[in-house]
Formats: C-alpha cells, sequence, structure tokens
C-alpha cells in the first residue's frame, strides 16, 4: 500500500520551472558542471601514482612555488602542516603572502599533500638513511627483509667465519645464541640501543657496499 | 622557452587544469551536435565550470567566488533584453585556446581553433556573445570568424538598451570600483570595453562608480596575466590592487573577466581567514552578477557550489 501512495521520491527537485527555456539553461549549465568535474577526475587521478610513499620519506614544500591554499594543510592527517605568514616588503609597499611548512617530526611520508598540491609545490624526499630501491622505499641502515641467497664472499672478507654459522645469522626475530664480538656480525644485534652513532654508521656503510649495484641505479633514477 | 608570434613563451609549472584543458585538443573529431534551441545568437560561457572545479580543488572557494553565476546572470540578462541565445557548451565546443596561447603551445592552440570555427561555422551563428575578456579577444583576433560578430557581453547588452529598473527606495547607497581587464583593454587593439560596463553599472540607480587610482588604458593587472603563474610577486600586484579598491572606498569591485575573479576571490578568501585584519571589506564579483541582482526575478544563481561549504573552515580543522 505504502508504495502505491506515494509515487512520489521524496527527493524530488523543488518545481521544475515552468519556462521550457529555462529548464534548458539550467540543464545545460548543469550538465557542463558535470563535465568539467569528469574531466577533472581524470586529470587528476595520474598524480597518485607520480611519487614515492613510506615511512622513510617527508614532504618538502618550494616555498617559491607555494601560493598558499591551505589544501595540504587541510588533508594532513597527521598535523604536520602548518600555514604561515611570509612578509614581503617592497619600497613602497609591504604585504603578506600565506606559505605551507611542514613539520617534520609528524610527516610520515604519507604523499597526501604533495597529490593534493595544486601546484605541485610539494615534493617527496627520502630521510637521512633511506634510499628508493625498485619503487620502494628502504633503509640503509637496516638489512635487507629477504635473507641472501648465497653469502656474499665479497662482503665478509674474513674466511674465520663458517658458511653454516652464517646462514643463521640474518634472521634477527631469533637470535638464538649470542653472538661472540670476535666474529663479524653483518646484522645489527636487536639488543643495540639506537642512539650510538658509531656502530650504525658501520653497518651503513657495510650494507652500501654490499648493495653498491642496486643504489646506483636508485640514486639515477632519483637525479 | 617556445617562440609563439608574441614573443617567447615561458614554461611554468601547470596547474591540473592546464593538463585537462591540453586534453581537450587531443581528440578534435566533431561529435553529434544536439542542440536543443538554435539561434543566431549564440553565447559562450567560457571555461567558467573549470574554473569552478580549480577553485575547489584548491580550496579558495567556499561560495563566495562563484564563476557558474556568471552564466546564470548573463542569460537572465540575455534573456531581459529579448534574446533568447544558444548555449555553445563545453559538451561539443572546447577551450578557446587563449591560455595554450599566450604559454606558447601554438599547437594546441591551432587545433583548438580550427575544431571552434568548425562547430561556429556548422550551427550558423552569427552573434557570438561571451562573458569573458580573454574569449572575447581570442575570438575576435586570433580567430578567423568572418561573418561572425564577437561581442563581449557588456558590448551586447549596452548596444540592445538594458534598462535596470529603479531600486527600492530602502536599498542604500552603494560604492562601486570597476577593475578593466587587461585582455578586452589595453590589449585589444580594436574595439576595446572601456565605456560599456560603467555606463550599464551607470543605470543602477542607487550606485555610484568610483574609479580606481589606475584605470582603462592604464589599469593595472589584477596580478597573474591570465593563470600563468601564482607566486609572491603576482600575490603582492593582486593586494596592491585590491587596495586602490579600499582606498576609494568602493563597497564592490567588479570585474569583466573570470580569472579576474578568481585572483581576486583568491586573496579575499585569504584574508577571510585573519578575522581581526580584515583588510579588503568589499564584495568581488563579476559585473554580470551585480547587473543581474539588480534585475526583477530569480533566475536560478550559480548552483555550483556544495551548499554545506558556505563558511570557511576554521584554521586548524580538518577537510
Amino acid at each position: 500500500m505504502a508504495p502505491a501512495v506515494a509515487p512520489k521520491p521524496p527527493s524530488a527537485p523543488p518545481s521544475p520551472p515552468a519556462d521550457p527555456l529555462v529548464a534548458y539553461y539550467r540543464n545545460v549549465r548543469q550538465m557542463n558542471l558535470a563535465l568539467a568535474k569528469e574531466r577533472y577526475k581524470q586529470g587528476f587521478k595520474v598524480r597518485t601514482q607520480e611519487y614515492i610513499r613510506g615511512r622513510g620519506t617527508l614532504a618538502i614544500v618550494d616555498e617559491e612555488i607555494c601560493m598558499g591554499c591551505t589544501h595540504c594543510f587541510d588533508n594532513c592527517a597527521f598535523e604536520a602542516i602548518d600555514m604561515v605568514d611570509r612578509k614581503f616588503a617592497l619600497p613602497e609597499y609591504t604585504y603578506t603572502s600565506r606559505k605551507a611548512i611542514i613539520i617534520e617530526d609528524n610527516c610520515v611520508g604519507c604523499e597526501k599533500c604533495a597529490i593534493v598540491c595544486p601546484v605541485d609545490a610539494i615534493t617527496m624526499v627520502t630521510k637521512h638513511g633511506f634510499e628508493v630501491k625498485d619503487g620502494r622505499v628502504v633503509s640503509t641502515t637496516a638489512p635487507p627483509p629477504a635473507p641472501r641467497p648465497a653469502a656474499p664472499a665479497a662482503a665478509t672478507p674474513r674466511p674465520v667465519t663458517p658458511p653454516p654459522a652464517a646462514r643463521p645469522a640474518p634472521s634477527p626475530p631469533t637470535p638464538a645464541e649470542p653472538v661472540a664480538p670476535s666474529k663479524p656480525t653483518e646484522t645489527p644485534s636487536p639488543k643495540a640501543p639506537p642512539p650510538k652513532p658509531e656502530p650504525e654508521e658501520e653497518e651503513a656503510e657495510e650494507s652500501t657496499e654490499e648493495s653498491t649495484e642496486e643504489s646506483e641505479t636508485s640514486e639515477e633514477d632519483e637525479g | 622557452m617556445m617562440e609563439t608570434e608574441y614573443g617567447p613563451g615561458r614554461t611554468i609549472p601547470h596547474p591540473v587544469m592546464f593538463r585537462v584543458l591540453d586534453s581537450e585538443a587531443e581528440d578534435t573529431t566533431i561529435p553529434e551536435l544536439r542542440v536543443e534551441h538554435k539561434s543566431e545568437f549564440a553565447y559562450y560561457p567560457g571555461c567558467i565550470d573549470y574554473y569552478d572545479v580549480e577553485m575547489q580543488f584548491s580550496h579558495m572557494n567556499y561560495g563566495d567566488t562563484n564563476h557558474g553565476i556568471i552564466f546564470d546572470s548573463s542569460i537572465k540578462l540575455l534573456r531581459a533584453v529579448g534574446i533568447q541565445p544558444m548555449i555553445l557548451d563545453r559538451s561539443f565546443m572546447k577551450c578557446c585556446g587563449h591560455d595554450q596561447l599566450w604559454q606558447g603551445k601554438v599547437d594546441v592552440f591551432e587545433r583548438m581553433r580550427d575544431y571552434n570555427t568548425k562547430i561556429i561555422k556548422m550551427l550558423g551563428v552569427k552573434t557570438f556573445i561571451t562573458s569573458c575578456a580573454e574569449g572575447y579577444r581570442t575570438f575576435k583576433l586570433d580567430y578567423k570568424l568572418d561573418g561572425v560578430r564577437v561581442v563581449h557581453i557588456t558590448q551586447f547588452l549596452y548596444e540592445r538598451g538594458l534598462r535596470i529598473p529603479p531600486q527600492p527606495e530602502t536599498a542604500k547607497k552603494i560604492r562601486v570600483a570597476f577593475q578593466d581587464p587587461c585582455r578586452s583593454g589595453r590589449q585589444m587593439p580594436l574595439d576595446p570595453v572601456y565605456e560599456e560596463p560603467r555606463e550599464l553599472v551607470k543605470r543602477v540607480d542607487n550606485a555610484e562608480l568610483v574609479e580606481l587610482k589606475t584605470f582603462r588604458a592604464d589599469a593595472q593587472c589584477c596580478g597573474v596575466a591570465q593563470m600563468m603563474y601564482c607566486n609572491d610577486k603576482t600575490k603582492g600586484l593582486t593586494a596592491s590592487r585590491m587596495d586602490e579598491a579600499s582606498d576609494v572606498g568602493a563597497d564592490y569591485l567588479l570585474v569583466a573577466c573570470p580569472k579576474c575573479l578568481t585572483h581576486f576571490g583568491c586573496l579575499h578568501h585569504e584574508n577571510k581567514w585573519k578575522p581581526g585584519e580584515e583588510r579588503y571589506p568589499f564584495k568581488v564579483m563579476d559585473v554580470t552578477q551585480f547587473l543581474a541582482e539588480r534585475l526583477p526575478g530569480d533566475y536560478p544563481t550559480g548552483s555550483n557550489i556544495d551548499a554545506k561549504r558556505k563558511e570557511p573552515p576554521l584554521p586548524g580543522r580538518r577537510g
């Protein structure tokens, strides 16, 4: 009974204009706007593939280009963007221009601001200690997650380590036995505290030496 | 750098809108034309819908900078002078190619020009009315439209004798300033549009036309020169132009070019964020909207703005 009684949808437009010409103009107007939105969406879609993303990346703002539209500010989910007023002084005229700045402690590298920026003022860069490898951001200080297929002879110049002992070493979650200090370790020990600067640098150097070929290609991509 | 017939063109970072408009030129096959209302008077709204989407995308538009209202106001004004124009809408027309030409992309412009010329000839347009200063210049000078009269809408309304009825007694006196667009003014060697919008504004009986510090052929640019580049220098130009309007005590700053509306509205919106330092206490609107608001009748106004976002978000609110 209810559907028979209520044939009109409740969300009907207020009242169709009596003048057919007004309906024509209104129709053209709405159709054009829908068309613009549709075309705009297509042009916008490609931008989501342009930027690197990940924990090791950071957004930077080019203040020469930034026009202070606050779009990134509104879209940042981590409160990592703030808007500031830069002052510009000319001989006879002073004005302010609004700019976006990145609060680097909060930036997680989600690339959202770079996508929404209408003038491409925001780009994503890797933080210190990270690099782009095969389109992914990997850390240069931590070991690669997958175990290496064979023990590289060049990376371990000391022949003291027997091959069966080197195999279980790259799996960090189960360090069965504490590693002897005399043995060279390829992976950082999980108990090592992070604020120590010197061992991290050494490990970073070691791992970059091992993966020189791949990092070279990625540097070319970045440049 | 690219050599154009107007000199070297700059390469700049383009907004998404230009990529969209450039991509229109890729496919120039003529679609099936479905024009419901044929007339020898054609109205071309230009890219105003794209500006609206761009401005909403750029968070510049929360209902105060409304480009779509130019379309509705123009139709209302044209019908007030007895014209029922045919709409050259963007489902079969392309962008006029002004920006592409002035950015140096001459090949893109030529494709758009040839396509649009073909469409205009096919539809048998005699009078081509546009509400966009850039479109006026481009269709008049850079296109070779023989036999088609290209007019700016203020010229057309003026020669048709638009009558603005007397305003109610309660309407208070307003001071109105007019920004001369560069494309239809000093960059238009023949038939510049200086006098017509001023004459039309003078017909509103409670409006007093005030001139800015520079006007007519000496008028300072809105700052950005189409959408070439938005940076601190252009923002300074825009701010100084809006300061001129504040200095003369204008209640309305009228423009005749949608892009002037874009850039003034952008800065207007930026300054609304700081309520303590309200720097520009006037409204910025197109001259067609100003005139159409003074006519009786309630032809729809814009309707392109998200109703939920009439107000700009407060600082700190996440959109």
